[in-house]
This record gives structure tokens, sequence and C-alpha cells, in this order.
């Protein structure tokens, strides 16, 4: 606060006797740290309404999201897409042949997490085909790069395993949602959990080997 | 500063920490009665099934009361009739109103939803109904002949804290859920109104006090 | 004498000049010794920003569809955190802000600021008032319930009544010929505009006032004071405690009379079916509501409330008199009392149903408000050119 300018006559403070100085100055500081302090509580409830609307009760109801797919109409190589928790998921019916490529170990020694060492799975599907049945592979398609939706694609110069690749910066993924090394993914692409209700009919939302596997959770989604 | 604290907290918190504890309030009862009785006929459009974890800690239950009503946690408390004429056709031609905000909206208020739900009485002689209509002396519509059926009767719920389901109790109970639904911050409103006031009272002061200072010279 | 500039601000005013007229137009700025009611002003500015910082945060979440309105204002209420609050202070700042405006131009009128050399200041306030009306009426009908939809009609109507020009005017505005999505699309970026046209307008209505000053209400006393004192901080720490004295009636209004700030109407959704009973204007556009009733003629209504207006613009020229102050004028201390009364008598008629006594009383109003302002006013101001001298009689 400035002093009081002493261009004005009437209130020139040099003539103020200094008790009457000494008491103004502080409540000069102690009504402008009150009005400061005022003014910060006032921002709280804009702050506030920035969360938006009850994200609790949206996390609730997402988190409780099943999703039972049916998969019979699925032959041998073929492929669909579902939304589950607004999350794009693929489910691939895989050829003998697919299966066999997983494992090959020309293919391994190019992936970054080749043993789904990062939890980016549930306990059940961390195996060599990322899933729980080896005939079915079941992955959010989302980019563990920068979230951008990959399309199906193989790698080349390797046996069709049913790979992904990402059209925003070029990640490549093979059959299993493992992505090769030197590419902007950091990590493979997550399973979501799930379980099979019958031999054709699956349930997304819950993992039964794996009850505390939580989508939120893992490395990156 | 304990004030603002206390706001700060209020508005962090939200009204989830706010939920008392032990023994349910009326406005919790109430939505008990409104989940088990009104809900059969009416909607609460403006509120929605996740509104209610105000009330009730268990979300869980939320979900379930909701999907018994094909709906989830975000979607209106919608009339159980499909249509305004259907809702007509099954009440003697006056359709369930919607209770988000009955409780300023109707005329009376809220004394006037307590004391109608409790005053279904035989009607007098010489007096006929037609069908679809009950004799109550407080309804201000149709001549007493009201058009809802008696919604509530001694002990057809169990409240689950054990108090017990009386007609009176029970009116009581879901009116003050009924005033919560159309004004669900009042609690907080005069809390936090109340901090506002202190404040700006201090703040007087301290201005009053500096700008006589100010002006003494 | 003023402190010595900080480096930093010697090297702001370098690169920035505008710092320099800034001092001198606050801190510096030299006030003649006005009373209380000259406080007005800063407590509008004080709620204008509030309103504007709470409008921002509800069109974040409003939705201007008639289908999604109402509910996307319920759910600003139920479920956006503390979005209740914002809303309040929306609601409730329109009301305190039309009180605080209606005393600011009465101010104005008794203490003659409208006269030479201040008429920008007069005429840009007068501006802003009637943008603030339309804002205010823009901004009612956003929640689409029984009062938003019936006032809108309302008005709309009214407007057709103007000949030859009404019925496009309204088909221009509402983008049709309904009160329909287009229509409260529209109303609400006529609303939001609005907003920022206002704050605009508010700082050429203070720079009209800094370029002349603030009137002396002693200047016509028998003993004027013309010593002046400084802006900061013997005016700004009054300006503060007023400030201060607003925002507790403010709160109280918000925290503890919520239900009287919305309509109970309101709190239906809007059904273009059925007129709600108890429809009646929000109580600081009654008294023009009262000015459209009291004529038997849709466009004869109209042109009376509109004129009640204009009239207002020209009285920097229908008053020529040198004085100002009402306190020293005897007759134009009676009229501008009466004329007040009238305005007050209008608005609680045009909160009323338009029985009998309350149509009579509004005309009776009518008639008071134009012949203060087109017959005491010019007679009186011209008497007292003539005998300059002034009699305090």
């Amino acid at each position: 606060m400035d002093d009081t300018p002493q261009s004005h006559p009437p209130s020139s403070s040099q003539e103020c006797h200094a008790p009457t100085t000494t008491r103004r100055h502080v409540l000069e500081i102690s009504t402008a740290a009150l009005g400061g302090a005022g003014a910060c509580a006032l921002a709280v409830p804009f702050l506030n309404s920035l969360r938006g609307t009850q994200t609790a009760i949206q996390q609730a109801e997402e988190e409780s999201a099943l999703l039972d797919v049916d998969v019979s109409d699925l032959t041998p190589g073929a492929q669909k897409n579902v939304i589950w928790r607004h999350w794009p998921v693929s489910i691939q019916r895989r050829t003998p042949q697919m299966q066999e490529a997983l494992k090959s170990a020309e293919l391994l020694r190019q992936l970054r997490d080749p043993y789904s060492k990062a939890r980016q799975q549930p306990l059940d599907a961390a195996n060599l085909y990322r899933s729980l049945n080896p005939e079915y592979g079941v992955f959010i398609t989302v980019c563990t790069h920068l979230g951008c939706i990959p399309t199906m694609h193989d790698i080349p110069g390797l046996p069709s395993s049913g790979g992904f690749f990402c059209p925003c910066h070029g990640s490549q993924f093979d059959g299993a949602g493992r992505v090769l090394q030197n590419m902007p993914a950091p990590y493979n692409l997550p399973v979501p959990p799930l379980f099979f209700l019958t031999s054709t009919k699956l349930r997304l939302g819950m993992s039964k080997a794996d009850p505390h596997f939580d989508i939120n959770t893992i490395q990156q989604i | 500063m304990r004030s603002m604290i206390l706001i700060v907290g209020f508005f962090w918190g939200g009204l989830f920490t706010i939920t008392p504890a032990i023994a349910d309030t009326a406005e919790q009862r109430g939505l008990f009665v409104f989940q088990h009785v009104c809900s059969a006929c009416h909607g609460m459009e403006q509120a929605h099934y996740g509104d209610m974890a105000a009330l009730t800690s268990s979300l869980p239950a939320l979900q379930e009361w909701s999907k018994q009503h094909q709906a989830n946690l975000e979607s209106p408390i919608a009339s159980p009739y499909p249509s305004i004429a259907v809702g007509k056709a099954a009440n003697g031609g006056d359709f369930p109103p919607d209770l988000s905000h009955i409780a300023r909206t109707i005329r009376g208020g809220t004394p006037y939803i307590e004391a109608i739900l409790q005053d279904y009485h035989a009607p007098p002689p010489g007096m006929t109904l037609a069908a679809h209509a009950y004799y109550n002396p407080t309804a201000l519509t149709h001549h007493h002949r009201f058009r809802m059926p008696p919604p509530l009767h001694d002990n057809m719920l169990i409240y689950p804290d054990g108090t017990k389901a009386t007609v009176p109790q029970m009116a009581h109970d879901v009116t003050a859920f009924l005033q919560w639904s159309n004004d669900s911050h009042r609690k907080t409103r005069s809390i936090i109104g109340s901090c506002v006031l202190l404040y700006l009272v201090i703040m007087g002061g301290l201005l009053l006090a500096l700008k006589k200072t100010t002006w003494s010279h | 004498m003023t402190p010595p500039p900080s480096p930093f601000s010697h090297w702001l005013n370098k690169r920035l000049p505008f710092l320099r007229p800034l001092h001198q137009h606050f801190s510096r700025f030299p006030m003649p010794p006005v009373n209380g009611w000259w406080t007005l002003g800063a407590c509008l500015i004080a709620i204008v920003l509030l309103m504007g910082a709470s409008g921002l945060f509800l069109a974040l979440n409003y939705t201007p569809d008639i289908q999604q309105a109402f509910s996307s204002i319920e759910t600003i209420e139920r479920r956006v955190p503390s979005g209740w609050l914002i809303r309040s202070l929306h609601m409730g700042g329109a009301t305190v802000f039309f009180a605080a405006l209606y005393l600011h131009i009465g101010r104005g009128l008794w203490y003659g600021s409208y006269k030479a050399p201040r008429e920008l200041v007069w005429l840009s306030g007068l501006l802003l008032m009637v943008l603030f009306m339309t804002t205010a009426f823009a901004g009612y009908v956003l929640p689409w319930g029984q009062m938003s939809y019936w006032g809108a009609t309302v008005i709309t109507h009214a407007i057709e009544a103007i000949p030859a020009l009404g019925k496009p005017l309204v088909t221009f505005l509402l983008g049709g010929n309904d009160l329909g999505t287009v229509a409260l699309h529209r109303l609400f970026v006529l609303h939001f505009t609005l907003g920022f046209i206002v704050l605009a307008i508010i700082g050429l209505h203070v720079l009209c006032l800094h370029g002349v000053g603030s009137s002396n209400p002693t200047a016509d006393s028998p003993t004027p004071i013309t010593t002046t004192r400084p802006f900061h901080s013997d005016y700004s720490i009054k300006d503060g405690l007023a400030v201060c004295g607003v925002l507790i009636i403010y709160a109280i209004l918000i925290f503890f009379l919520p239900d009287w700030l919305e309509k109970t109407s309101n709190l239906i959704p809007a059904d273009p079916l059925k007129t709600p009973s108890d429809i009646t204007p929000e109580w600081y556009l009654a008294p023009f509501y009262a000015m459209l009733r009291a004529v038997p003629s849709r466009l004869g209504g109209l042109i009376i409330a509109a004129t009640s207006i204009i009239i207002l613009f020209a009285l920097p020229w229908l008053d020529q008199s040198p004085r100002h102050n009402a306190t020293y004028r005897p007759t134009i201390r009676v009229g501008m009392t009466l004329a007040f009364m009238a305005f007050l008598t209008l608005g609680i008629a045009g909160l009323h149903t338009p029985s009998t006594i309350w149509l009579w009383l509004s005309r009776l109003s009518l008639i008071v408000w134009f012949s203060v302002f087109l017959l005491i006013l010019p007679l009186t101001a011209r008497h007292e050119r003539l005998s300059p001298k002034g009699d305090h009689s």
C-alpha cells in the first residue's frame, strides 16, 4: 500500500501522531490480508466446479461395467470390435498358424516386452499369447504411446500373427498386442479383465483368476 | 481463518462426507419410502439415481435399484409410465406429477404433503366415490376426491435403521426427502452462508476502522 | 511528495506509458466532497465482476437447447460441484445489481449528475441500463422454465406491436416465428456477448467520468466546499466499505432467502400450452411491465414504456439550469421525490395482478413521471437560468 499522497492538504500524514500511523498501518495490512484471503476463498467454488459432474458416480458406473460378447460367429482368423467402457476392444480368433507365429523366436527377439513383465494384463493373460485361451486374443486397441487407435496390420517380413499398427506415430504391435522394439509406444496393448462364460461367450469387466486386477492401475492406457 | 478452512473443506469434500454415519436421517428414511412406494407411480426426472448417493453410503445398492428400472446411476429417475396417456389412464385421468420440486411447486408446500399422506378416510355418508377416487379431506383437488390411492400403511416397510414404519413416521420422512430433492444444498448453504457473513462482518469492521482512521485527519 | 518510483515501475513506465495516467486517475484522482451515494458505482463494478465470473462458469455447463436447457440447469444445481453456489451468485447478483443500479441512477437524477459537462457520463450510463435490462431479459429466458418461456413470449409479442417493423424484427431475432431452440440459442449468445459488451461500456462510462471528474454536491449549498481528497486511499476505502455492505445484503439474499430469488413457476419446465397463473416479471423489470399494462393499447404501452426511458436521455438538454443538487432546488426536490415515488409505485403495480386500483395508480404514476421530466424540470430550469442569483427559499 502506498502512503497517502501528500499533495492533498487534508490528508497530510506527516502531521499525524506516530500511534495513529502505526494503527493505520496495522489496519491496512490486516484489511489487505483478509481481503486477499477472501478473494482466494471465492476462487474455491469456481475451481471446484471445474471438476465436472460427479466423477465418483461415473467412475462407479464404469468400474462395474460388464459386457458379454458372443464370439460364436467368429471364424478362425476373423476379428470383431466392441466398445467396453468407452474403449475399443478388438477380439480376434486366431488360426493355429497365428498361434504358432506368436511363439516364434524370431518374433520374440524383436519385442520390447515379449514375456509381458509390465502389468498391462491380468495374471491369467501374462503368457506368450497374452490371452486366457490361445485361440482368442482380446486387446484394448488404444496405443500406449499417445492414445490413437491402431488398425489390424501384420509385421512386415514375419509370419502373420494378426498384428496392429498405429497410424499416428507408426508403432507396430504383434498379434498378442506386444510392441516391437524401438517403437514410440512404451508398453504392450492392455488386455481387459475377462473370463469365458461358455466356450464361445466371454464376459469383459472381470477376471476370475485375477479378481483384484484394476484396469485403472495398469502401466498405460 | 478457521471458517475459511471449514468452507474449503466443505467444497472439496462435497456432499459425500457430510452423510451422517449412525442413525438414518428423515431424508434417508424418506428415500427408502420413495424407492419402495412413491416411485411405483411417480418420477423424479430432474434427479439422477446417482444423486441419491448423498443420502446413502452404498453405491452398489443404488446401482441395483437403478438396474431394476432399466437405468444406471447417470440416468434420471424417470416416471414408470411410458407416456402421459398411459399414466393418466392408470390413475383415473390424473398423471402422477413429477416429484423433483413438488415440495415447492405444490400449493401448501411440505405441510400439505405431510398432511395429505395421512388423511385418507372412509367417505362421509352420502358421498359416492367414482373409481380411482379416494376421500381425503386435506386434498385441495377434485373436492376432496383425491386421485392418489392411499400410499402408506402401518408397517408396510421395515426401515433398515429399525425405526417403526407408522403412517405418520413415513409421511414425515418422505416429506423430508421431497424437501431435500427440491433443495438439496439447504444445510451446506446455511453453513457456508454463516461463514461468509461472519467474514464480511469482520471485513466490514476492519474497513470501517480504516476509514475512520484515514478520514480523521 | 510521492514515494520514489521503484526501478521496476520506472522500467515499466518507460515502455507502457499508461502507468502514469492510471496513477493519476486512480491514486491521485482528486475527489470533491461527495457523499455515500457516490459509492454505488464501485458496488456496481464489484457485482458486475461477480456476475461475469459466475456467468462464465455457468456457461461452461449450460446447454442452449429447448430439450436440454432445463435439465442442464438442474445438473448445475444438483451435480456440478458448487454449481448451486455459482448459480445463486448469478441469480442473486441480478437483484442486487439492479437495486444498486436504480439507486445509482436516482443519485444522478437528484444531484444533477446528468448536466454539462457530464452528458456523456449520463448517456453512457443510460445506455448501460438499457443493455443491462436486455441482458437480464435474455438471461432470464435461458433456464427455460415456465416463467422464462412466458416472459419471452410476452416480450416478443410486445415487440411485434411495432407497426411494420415489429414482425420482421421478431423473426429476425428469433430466427423464426416461435420460441424454439434457434431462439434460445440466440438469446444465449446475446446474453453471453452482452456481458462483455457492457464491460467495455462500463470502461467508457468510467473514462467519461474521469475526463470531467465527479460533480460536487456541495457546489450549490450556501457553504460550498472546494477542497478535494485523493481517490486513493480516502475514497477507495470508503468504496470498499460500501462494497462490503452490499456484499452482506447479497450474501443474505443468496444464502438465506434463495426461494425469494427463484420463482416457483420457473422450477417447472416450459410448457407452451399452459401459462402460469402467477406470471409476473422480475421485480427490476416490473415498472416497465406496469407501463405496458397501464395503456389499453399494445402499441401505446410499448411507446409509453420506451418514451419513459428516452426522456431520460434528453435530460441534459431538458434541464439546462446551472444548479445541480435537488436539495437546494425546492421545486426539483419535490419533483424528483414525486418521480422516484412514481417509479416505485409502477414497480409495485407491475408485481400485482392488474386490478383497477393498480391500473389507475400506474396511470397516475406515468403522468407524474412524464410531467416531472417534461414540465417541472424544464420550466424550473428556465426560471433558475433567468434568475441566476437563485433564491434559497
